[in-house]
This record gives structure tokens, sequence and C-alpha cells, in this order.
């Protein structure tokens, strides 16, 4: 079904390929933007669009200007933007969490913080080390360090993106009120991050909530398609922690070799810069080569880094997410069964009869009403899943072939020219 | 092999050789560095050359006469004997030149040449061209393979034993192919040997490969884990190419000790070559001692070209090792990025398995498979970026390190003739003070220490000039070899390189249809 978004992660970094063409870190292209675009639910263009049309990367924070076009009657004008700050986004997210009315629906998972912390130190270690190497191994370093930073930095605008565009598409959590405001109102909204007293309050409502978790997930269900549905999420969800991990390491360890061919390139410049014989020429080529391979080699880390880590890191979190709706599930059941014991008791006594009917008929609606929007919201979750992994996958091999063709051609052309020579 | 001297067969040219020779006993020593000043003929010495101290500064030399060998290899020495003549201004020049300077006087010995028999007047007008296609086309028909790795023995005395494979047409061995078992400190002795041979008098001697306590206490120990066959294997393939290079050098090629440890089955094991032996930490001493002298020495040097070529290895010597410490990242990355990728691969099967999409699950599957056909490819990378780039580095710093050594010998030579000058002074002022103080008999025996004096100056100072000669034409052919060494070497790795790009293009077209596939 198209009506879902079919690319939950966004091309942008693809759009960055071309090596110094960029932008500064705080201006985002023309074009990737128009890259966006495309990804986008088509059904959902003309009444909500969402996006984030810039960013801005200050010492600490992240400034995300969040443009919307919209033909809903809900709004003063049909464009608007308003400029947000990742506490903002969590508190959207938090208040769709804390929502009853949203209890059967997967609530799209918060963005990650962003965290350049990395990136930061690396460029203080360059910055300090700049007298212990040469000119040119300096500017290639930070050139790459730019363009790391560069790209966790589109990263975080696409996670922040991407779950604005997931409350947009879906049909009740686009009418959000909190949504709305977060969208329109110009102001600041005035949420500060959670002090120490709140960050402590929340850590026992999640110990609560995770026992809570196993006493209710002890209870079997008679529903067959959520039974099934909990053992393979509760499954799936370490398995993708797990691949996710590894992954995160397989990328790590590419980008280590393309650094190194980094340093290689530069020590057979200084050879062929320096040797007497005629094989000074012979090095330059070589080292020359070394630059562009290492490019390559680069580019198909970032790239397994977009399709195949990223990917897993997201579909842990909406797992976690699919997770979090059984379980409000379960917790609604033991609820109304609860009630109904309750009920049970009241007339046995022939006591707050009254009281205890009403109570059991909120608890029976309540579950009812999550059930049924639960079983749809699972459905287009693994829906959504096999579109995203199926688009991945083939994005992640058609690129992968792309750089291993144009490496092979590097090398293939290089070996030409140095077998010509000698 | 005893060694007999016999009286040359050829024609006439022949004699006026000798008696040039035989006049100028300079030829020897000029090739031959402390021999003894008296005249008399080279002394057979014995094989094995047990006798040779480790005395560094320049032992007698084996002189061993070689009955069988045969004519290319002496044309080429009796080039040699014109030293003394004006053609020597050619032979000085700093093109890498195939002449071989032989360390033993078988100049003497022209056995059973044939067609081959010159006058030393053909000898100079032969072209330079033809002696180097003949230098060419022998000395490099030799192919040393190093093989089979077998552990001999049990516990801490147990050693690896290598079986060396020579296959041949060069006439001075007994057989066209034929093989050894040798261990490394076989090896070790052998290099020991050339070393104290061959380098004082300026030759570059390729160093062999390094001890390892550490990887050898595993692999005595039976610890039969990677680690200890990747051990042994870089340890295998580091003395094949210590061999071939070795035998690629022109002189050494020739010498007994060599051509010993390639064809006889037994071979008197070289005890002085452990680390904490006696003569292993005489060697350390000595190495200390040649560090301090180093510092002290200041040579005027008259020739810039020297002067030029240290600082050309100084440079080339640091660059290599930059070049060498991050291909040795480059191989430790490799590695870790095969590990991940087979834990990665490992763990996507995992993820399939558990979905329940089957298109899905099956895909995901095949990706699994996918990255662990790439992580073995990577493995088999990171092997060709060891074996053939690092590795290759990792000999050419050695061999600078030989380089240097040579230049620094020729100092120490240098310096010697120096002493040699400044005593000769002394004696000169003692005589003249004794001639004053008219003391006959002491006069005499001054006189006589004068002559002596006289001689080890003149001696010095041959021994410089020869040993600058020797080093100008070592140089040239090393940076000839070195050349062409790391252009075959690059070539090989980048084809090593290709053929990963290939390999990977082919699994990845392979599942892409796959991850189409998904409905």
């Amino acid at each position: 079904m198209e009506g879902h978004l079919l690319a939950l992660f966004l091309n942008l970094t693809e759009g960055s390929q071309q090596e110094g063409s960029d932008d500064g870190p705080d201006f985002l292209s023309e074009e990737d933007r128009g890259l966006r675009a495309i990804n986008v639910d088509l059904q959902t263009d003309a009444a909500l669009q969402v996006d984030i049309s810039d960013a801005l990367s200050e010492r600490d924070k992240v400034k995300f200007t969040v443009h919307t076009k919209s033909s809903l009657p809900n709004f003063k004008q049909n464009e608007f933007s308003v400029v947000r700050q990742h506490e903002e986004f969590i508190w959207l997210h938090d208040s769709f969490v804390e929502n009853e009315d949203y209890a059967g629906y997967i609530i799209p998972p918060a963005p990650p913080r962003p965290d350049f912390d990395a990136s930061r130190e690396k460029l203080q270690k360059l910055g300090e080390g700049e007298g212990s190497m040469t000119k040119e191994e300096f500017t290639k370093m930070k050139q790459e360090l730019e363009a790391e930073y560069l790209a966790i930095f589109k990263k975080t605008v696409a996670m922040h993106e991407v779950f604005l565009c997931r409350v947009a598409a879906h049909p009740i959590l686009r009418k959000d009120l909190n949504f709305h405001v977060f969208l329109e109102y110009n102001q600041d909204l005035s949420v500060r991050g959670k002090n120490k007293k709140e960050k402590l309050e929340d850590f026992f409502k999640n110990m609560v909530k995770s026992a809570d978790g196993v006493i209710v997930s002890g209870v079997k269900d008679v529903d067959d398609f959520f039974e099934h549905e909990r053992t393979f999420l509760v499954e799936y969800h370490n398995r993708v922690k797990d691949a996710s991990a590894k992954s995160d390491k397989m990328t790590r360890s590419h980008k280590n070799v393309a650094d190194d061919y980094n340093r290689i390139g530069s020590s057979l410049y200084a050879l062929g810069t320096q040797d007497s014989t005629d094989i000074c020429k012979f090095f330059l080529k070589v080292s020359e080569l070394f630059d562009k391979t290492r490019k390559i080699e680069a580019r198909v880390s970032a790239d397994e880094d977009l399709k195949l880590s990223d990917l897993l890191k997201y579909y842990l979190r909406e797992s976690q997410a699919a997770k979090d709706l059984l379980y409000r599930r379960s917790r609604s059941l033991v609820d109304y069964e609860n009630a109904n014991k309750a009920l049970d008791k009241a007339r046995a006594k022939n006591k707050d009869v009254l009281q205890a009917e009403t109570t059991q008929q909120i608890c029976c609606q309540k579950f009812e009403k999550i059930s049924e929007s639960a079983k749809q919201e699972l459905i287009d979750f693994k829906t959504r899943r096999v579109a995203a992994f199926r688009k991945n996958l083939v994005e992640l091999a058609e690129l992968e072939l792309k750089h291993a063709k144009g490496n092979l051609q590097l090398l293939q052309s290089c070996l030409a020219v140095l077998n010509g020579d000698t | 092999m005893a060694a007999e001297r016999e009286p040359p067969p050829l024609g006439e040219a022949r004699p006026a050789e000798l008696e040039e020779l035989e006049d100028g006993e300079e030829l020897f020593a000029s090739t031959v560095s402390t021999m003894e000043s008296s005249p008399s003929s080279p002394e057979p010495a014995s094989l094995p050359a047990e006798d040779l101290s480790t005395n560094s500064n320049g032992p007698k030399p084996t002189e061993i006469m070689l009955d069988d060998d045969r004519e290319d290899l002496f044309a080429e020495a009796t080039e040699e004997v014109s030293l003394d003549s004006p053609e020597r201004d050619p032979i000085l020049s700093p093109e890498p030149t195939p002449a071989i300077t032989p360390v033993t006087p078988t100049t003497l010995v022209a056995p059973r040449m044939e067609s081959k028999s010159v006058t030393s007047t053909a000898i100079f007008d032969r072209s330079r061209e033809e002696i180097e296609e003949e230098a060419n086309g022998d000395m490099f028909d030799i192919e040393i393979n190093v093989s089979d790795p077998e552990k001999v023995g049990d516990g801490m005395n147990a050693y690896m034993a290598y079986r060396v494979t020579t296959k041949t047409s060069l006439s001075m061995f007994h057989k066209n192919e034929f093989s050894v078992k040798r261990r490394f400190s076989d090896f070790l002795g052998l290099h020991s040997k050339l070393a104290t041979k061959y380098m004082h008098i300026g030759y570059i001697v390729p160093p062999a490969p390094e001890k390892s306590i550490v990887g050898m206490t595993k692999v005595k120990v039976g610890k039969e884990d990677s680690s200890s066959t990747e051990f042994v294997e870089k340890r295998r393939a580091a003395l094949e190419r210590y061999l071939q290079r070795t035998v690629k050098h022109p002189t050494l090629l020739q010498d007994p000790d060599l051509r010993q440890f390639l064809e006889s089955s037994e071979l008197p094991r070289a005890v002085n070559t452990q680390a904490l032996s006696g003569a292993g930490i005489l060697r350390m001493v000595n190495k200390a001692a040649d560090a301090v002298n180093k510092m002290t020495i200041k040579m005027n040097e008259s020739d810039a070209w020297f002067e030029e070529k240290q600082q050309q290895f100084e440079n080339l010597d640091q660059q290599l090792k930059k070049l060498h410490a991050s291909v040795e990242a480059l191989v430790c990355h490799r590695k870790e990025l095969s590990a991940n990728t087979a834990a990665f691969a490992k763990s996507a099967a995992m993820l399939g398995n558990s979905e329940d999409h089957t298109a899905l699950s099956r895909a995901l599957s095949q990706l699994a498979e996918v990255e662990e056909k790439i992580d073995q490819l990577h493995q088999e990378q990171a092997f060709a970026d060891f074996y053939v780039f690092s590795e290759l580095l990792g000999d050419y710093i050695r061999l600078i390190a030989a380089v240097k050594g040579v230049f620094d010998h020729r100092m120490k030579c240098w310096q010697k003739w120096q002493d040699a000058q400044v005593t000769l002074q002394k004696k000169r002022e003692a005589e003249a003070k004794l001639q004053l103080a008219n003391k006959p008999d002491k006069l005499q025996q001054a006189k006589d220490e004068i002559k002596e004096w006289e001689t080890k100056v003149q001696q010095g100072e041959k021994d410089f000039e020869q040993i600058s000669k020797t080093i100008r034409k070592e140089v040239g052919r090393f940076e000839k070899e070195r050349v062409k060494d790391f252009k075959t070497v690059i070539i090989k790795y980048l084809e090593s390189l290709v053929q990963t790009q290939q390999q990977l293009i082919k699994y990845w077209e392979a599942f892409l249809p796959e991850a189409k596939a998904i409905a």
C-alpha cells in the first residue's frame, strides 16, 4: 500500500557525495529538499505536508526549521514555518505516548538526540595535532572530518523529519492538537528539558512499566493474532538490536580502512616527490590512485551506514514502539479482566454494582478499541517494514555495485598506465 | 673441498697478467681487505668456514679455488684485473654494472676457459653491454623456493625445518635441481658469514629475517592455533625472499658458503646466532661500540656523491617507515573489517530467521550469505595487504639499514687510513728524533717501522678507494633492484585489489535480483 511512507530514510546523504561542493553544515541544498519531497507519501500531499526545510547547528543545539504546507482548515495559513529544537520534538512524542486516546496506535519513535560530540572531539584533536603533520595531510583530514560532521548533521535532520512525516501521515495523529501547535505556533514552546526530579520520575515510571510488562506478558492472549505478534516482536526486536550493533561495527571498520588508504596515499606522495630515481612518477600515480579509491571506500562506508545501519536502527525503535503498543493492549486486557472480576464481586455482594458496571464498560470499550486499531497498526507496520527493507536493500546492492565498478575502473586504468610506463 | 691452485692453462696473455698480478699484490689487497702484506699466495681455506672469526673488522676471507667452475663468471672476474690499468675509469662510473668484484683471487685461476679464452686486451675491448648480457643471462637463472615447514623435535628444543629447493642451470652447482632441509639458525648463520666477509668491503648483503622469541616459543610449545601458523608462514615467505635477494647479488652468488648452504645435505650448526649466546652478546657490544664510533668519526667527505646518497637513503628510510606503519594499520583494520562482516552476516541470518514475511526473510538470508562471502574476501585481501605490500616495505627498511651499514664501514675504513697516516707521521718524527740522538740500533728499527707504516698508509688508501668504488657500484645495483622490486610488487598488489573488486561485483550482482524480488 503506497499509502504509507515507503522511504523512511531520506536520500539526503546520497546527494552529499560530491566532496567539497557541499555547503557548510548549516544549509541544505535545494537538491536535498527535492529528493525528500519524493519520498513523502503522496496521498497526504495535498492535505498535510511537513518537512524540515533548514537547519542550523549552534554550539550545542540544532535549530530545525519546520515547514508546513496544508490545505486543512485547522491552520491559519496554507504555508508556514517555525523553528523547533530537539526537546520540542521529544515533548510532542511524549504527549502522544501519554495520551490515553492513542493507546491503540504505534507511536512513531522519537528521533535520537543530535550527537556531534564524537565529531567535535575529532575536529578538536585535529586542531591540536596540526603541528605534527604536513599541510596537505592536515587539509585532507580537515576536509574529511568536515564531511563527517556534515553527514551526521544531515542524518539528524533526516531522523527528525521522518518523525514528523510519520505523524503527518497517520490518519489519527495528524489531527492531534499538540501537533498543530507544534507546527504552527511561532513562539518558543517553552518546553524545557526535564530536570533531575522529572528524569528520576521517568526512571521509576520505566521501571514500573517494565516490571508490569513482565507480569502482563505472562497473560496468555486468547487472540492468536496478537499472541503470534507478541512472540514475533520480542524476538525480532532483539535480533534487530544485534544486527544494528554489528552493522555499525562493520561500517566503522570500513571507514577505518578508507582512512588508512588516505594515509597511504599521503606517504606515497611524499615518497614520489622525494625519490631520485624514475620510480617517483610511479609513486605519484599510485598515490593518486589511493586518494581516489579512498573516496570511493568512504562512500561505501557512508552508504552502508545509511542503507543498512540506519535502517536497522530505525526498526529497532519502531519495533520497540510496536512492543509498547502490545504492552498497552495487554495492560488494558488485564484491566478489563480485573474490572470483570470486580463486577462479579460487586454483584455478589450487591454493593457499588453500578460503579463496577461503569468501570467494566469503560475497560471493555478501551480494550476493544485498542485491539481493533492495534491489529491494523501491526499489519501496517509489517507492510511498512517490508517496503522499507526492500527499498534499502535494493539501493544498498545498487550502490555497492556502483562503487565496486568505480573502484575497478580506477584500478584498471591506473594499472594500464603503470604497466605501459614500465 | 681442498683448495688447490692450478696454473692457468691459457695462452700467453695469461702469464703477462700473472706477472702484473704478482708485482702488485695490491690486487689482492684491494679485493681482500686485511690480507697480510706478505706476497705469498693466497692460503687455501677449507670448507666449512668455521675459522672465520666473528671479528667484524675483516677476517681473512675464505679463498676457495673453484675447480669445477667455468667460463662466464671469470670473464667478468678477469675484467677486474684491470684495476690499475687506465681502463679503470669506466669501471668507476656510477652506472650500475653487472661486473662482479670477486673477493677471492680466482682471477688467477682461469680454468678451462674454452672459447672464452680472452687476452687481457680483448677483455678491455669487450663492450659493456656484452658483459652485462652475459651477466644477466647467467646470473639470474636460479630459482629458490622455501617450503614445507616441518616441526622437528619437541618442547623447547623443537625447531622448524624448511625445505630449500634450488632450480638452476648455472654450472657452478653440481645439479640442476636439488633441495635441502634447513632451520632458521642456518639462515642466520649464512647471513652472518656473508656479512662478515663482504660488508666491510662495501657490499650490500641482504639482511636475514628477524628473530622472534615470542613467535618461536609459541610454535615450540605446540600451539596449533592460527597465529602460530601465520607466524610460520610469515617466516617461510621471509626466508624465501631473503634467499632470492641474496642469490640475485652476483658476487654473493659465487660465495662458497652460499653454495654450501644451498647444496650440502649436512650443515654444521651455527650456534653463534643465538641471541643470548656469548657471540650474540659480543655482537650487541660491537653494535653499541659502532654506534658510538659513528658519532665520533668526522669524515672529510671529498666526494659529494656519498654525502648526497647518504642523505637520500636517510630520507627514504623515514618515508618507508611511515608508509610501512600505514600499511600495517591497513592490514589490522582490514582484518577487523573481515571479522565484523562475519559477525554481521551471522546476525543478519538470525534476523532473517525471525522475520515472518517470507520473501523478506529469504532476502535477509541471502544478504547474510553475501556478507559471509565478502568477509572471506576481506580476509584474503588482508593477506595480500600484508604479504605483498607490507612485507616488501619491511624488507626494504632492513635493506636500507644494511646500506647505511656499508656507508659506515667506508667511514671506518677512512678512519683507519687516517689513523695510519697519523701513526706514520709519528714514526717519522720519532725517527728524526733518534737521528739527532744518534742511536743507530734503534734507528734501524724506526726505519723499518716507517716502511711498515708507509705500506699501511698505502694499503689504507687503496682500501678506501676500493670500498668507495664498490659502494658506488652496489648502490647503483641496489637502486635498480629497488625500482624493479617496488614496481613489480605494487603492481601485484594493485592486481589483488582488482580481483577483490571483481569478486565484490559478482556477489552484489547476484544479490540484487533477490532484493528486488521482495514483494
